[in-house]
């Protein structure tokens, strides 16, 4: 199996023939290059490159002053592929030519390697360029209802799973995920948890992800009702230290008991962390819970209201959780309901609803919390379509969030869509990306098919801002004059 | 309004650190920050960072520059420009990938110095002066 495709572009044919072996080795697919023109070409190849190692003098005219590598670089660069300089000629001026970030640009290089450091150093460099995909689903709904036609879970699973798999850079940034953000089932019942394993764990293998890697949310249908029900007001059950309030869990907490051989989480630590790969730390929080102080709520919402099944996630679960985590990993919080905007929920009906999950008060709110806290992405399913929102410029540090469509959509809504997102990240500035995808279900014409969501429009993979990168692990220095 | 643009200056360097005081202009104003003392201290007691700020950080006797800028960006610094008496690739590169704005050769010359930090700052644009804008959200 390939661990990505790269380009190596130099006219020096003792050069490429004395690294290609090590880059091959080490399980790279290499197009060879020796002249801008063919390196230019092959930066055009489907699918593209995932690295352009490019020599800085790449014209075989003996010219001194020669930096045509940076013309390649630039290129390679307008396509979204990391470019690395690599030469014979280290010189300040050339690094800083290379390596400066000009504005909000990014540097024309991603980095410059001294030849003189030897080919380690370049396979350090190529290694330390390689991200992680996580792929998100949400809403499954795996209940069979009546009058409704059989889930075809099998034919689910694989037609998901081949798409993935297609889906380009995955060989570079391998999956090392799934995000299931809530709603299971749809009654909590227990059929649908046993339905929900098997997908799940076949989904897992089909992917190569093991399954204490699958990262699971509760959502609101995955609460038993019945026994939430009979605690009348859930934040005084807790305060008061009666456990009746936690029982509504039972079902979702059996069913994550068969990923975790634990349950996911408990009445002290009401959310689960996730480290992966020593980059990337995912926490899922609970957003099924009245939890926090209520004096900043959205003031057309009770207590009463959401004693049953649905609620928010509170400040304390986000601090307590940040608190175990270590700094420099990125940070993804995921959870099942979508959060709204404090002029949105205002003008909305969704102030009575149970979606809000944002605080009034700046202290509270739950992304200011989240920014505050070091999470820079929020993934959240319930709205059963794809969402994607930012903060505005001048508020710095606030997570993007991004929502992906039901994997089994209810059909109550016109716009609900069947999809999935991708979420591919990576240490290089400007590399890591969101995909989002949806089903096209059969006709009398043809059969149903995957394909790019078109909420992104022409954006799609949309490239996520610079700052939204994987601490590198490799060694930050390398040898060289 | 006062509009001047801000420049700190680190360094252990009595003879740069003068010449710096004398090229502020109309557009931009020199705070130096002193270490006679070396720079563990020194660096301790930084004004609290400001990311519209140039930075401009002194290599000579800092024992792990790239460690320092890497540093100072996680205080929240964002413009951090190394100044190295002894230039090298090497360093250049290692500045560079720990989050380092730029890396410029030291020169005593008060009008190379003065133009360096004015282009820089023009690259930096708008700066202290960005326009809050009253949307909270955008979707993308």
């Amino acid at each position: 199996m390939s661990n990505g495709k790269l380009l190596l572009a130099d006219n020096v044919a003792d050069y490429r023939s004395s690294l290609l072996p090590l880059l091959r080795q080490e399980g790279y697919e290499v197009e060879e290059a020796d002249s801008v023109e063919s390196a230019m070409k092959k930066l055009e190849t489907t699918p593209p490159v995932d690295l352009a190692l490019v020599d800085l003098r790449l014209t075989d005219d003996g010219d001194d002053y020669d930096i045509s590598g940076l013309e390649v670089a630039r290129r390679a660069r307008e396509q979204h592929i990391p470019p690395i300089i690599i030469t014979a000629f280290a010189t300040v001026e050339m690094t800083r030519e290379a390596l400066r970030a000009r504005g909000a640009d990014l540097s024309l290089a991603e980095d410059y390697v001294p030849k003189v450091s030897g080919p380690d150093s370049v396979l350090d460099v190529v290694r330390s360029c390689r991200g992680l995909s996580l792929l998100h689903i949400s809403d499954l709904h795996l209940e069979q209802r009546e009058g409704e036609d059989p889930i075809d879970l099998r034919g689910v699973r694989e037609t998901l799973a081949n798409d993935v798999a297609k889906r380009p850079g995955l060989e570079f940034s391998p999956l090392r995920a799934i995000v299931v953000s809530g709603d299971i089932g749809y009654k909590c019942r227990p059929d649908s948890f046993d339905r929900a394993f098997e997908f799940l764990k076949e989904l897992a293998d089909d992917l190569h992800v093991p399954l204490d890697r699958v990262i699971l949310s509760p959502g609101n249908h995955d609460v038993n009702r019945a026994k939430a029900r009979k605690v009348k007001n859930h934040l005084e059950a807790r305060n008061r230290g009666n456990h009746t309030w936690f029982s509504k869990f039972d079902r979702y907490l059996q069913f994550s008991q068969e990923f975790y051989s634990e349950p996911a989480f408990t009445e002290e630590r009401l959310y689960r962390v996730f480290v992966i790969d020593d980059r990337l730390a995912i926490v899922s929080f609970n957003s099924c819970l009245v939890e926090g102080d209520l004096k900043y709520r959205c003031k057309a919402r009770t207590c009463e209201h959401h004693s049953h099944y649905s609620g928010w996630v509170g400040r304390n679960q986000v601090v307590q959780a940040a608190g175990e985590l270590q700094d420099d990993a990125l940070r993804v919080a995921v959870c099942h309901h979508h959060v709204v905007s404090e002029d949105w929920a205002s003008r909305s009906s969704e102030c009575k609803g149970d979606h809000l999950m944002d605080y009034h008060h700046p202290d509270h709110r739950l992304k200011f919390v989240l920014g505050g806290s070091g999470f820079r992405i929020l993934l959240h399913g319930h709205a059963h379509k794809p969402g994607a929102r930012r903060e505005a410029a001048w508020i710095t540090n606030l997570p993007l969030t991004f929502g992906t469509g039901a994997l089994w959509p209810s059909g109550n809504e016109n716009d609900e869509s069947a999809g999935y997102l991708l979420l591919q990240l990576s240490p290089v500035r400007g590399q890591s990306r969101v995909t989002m995808r949806k089903y096209l279900p059969a006709t009398d014409q043809r059969e149903g098919y995957w394909t790019d969501d078109d909420f992104l429009g022409p954006n799609n993979p949309l490239y996520l801002p610079p700052e939204i990168v994987l601490p590198s692990r490799a060694a930050q220095c390398i040898g060289g004059p | 309004m006062n509009t001047r643009r801000v420049v700190y200056a680190v360094t252990t360097d009595e003879y740069w650190r003068d010449m710096l005081r004398k090229i502020g202009d109309e557009t931009f104003r020199i705070e130096t920050v002193y270490c006679p003392e070396g720079y563990p201290d020194c660096l301790e007691n930084l004004p609290d960072a400001d990311p519209a700020a140039l930075l401009l950080l002194d290599a000579t006797g800092l024992p792990d520059v790239a460690g320092t800028v890497r540093r100072l960006r996680q205080r929240g610094w964002r413009y951090i420009v190394v100044v190295a008496a002894d230039p090298s690739a090497h360093e250049a590169r290692a500045v560079f990938k720990a989050g380092g704005h730029d890396y410029w050769a030291k020169t005593s010359d008060a009008s190379v110095a003065r133009r360096q930090v004015q282009e820089c700052l023009q690259e930096m644009g708008a700066g202290n002066s960005v326009i809050r804008r009253t949307r909270e959200v955008d979707v993308l």
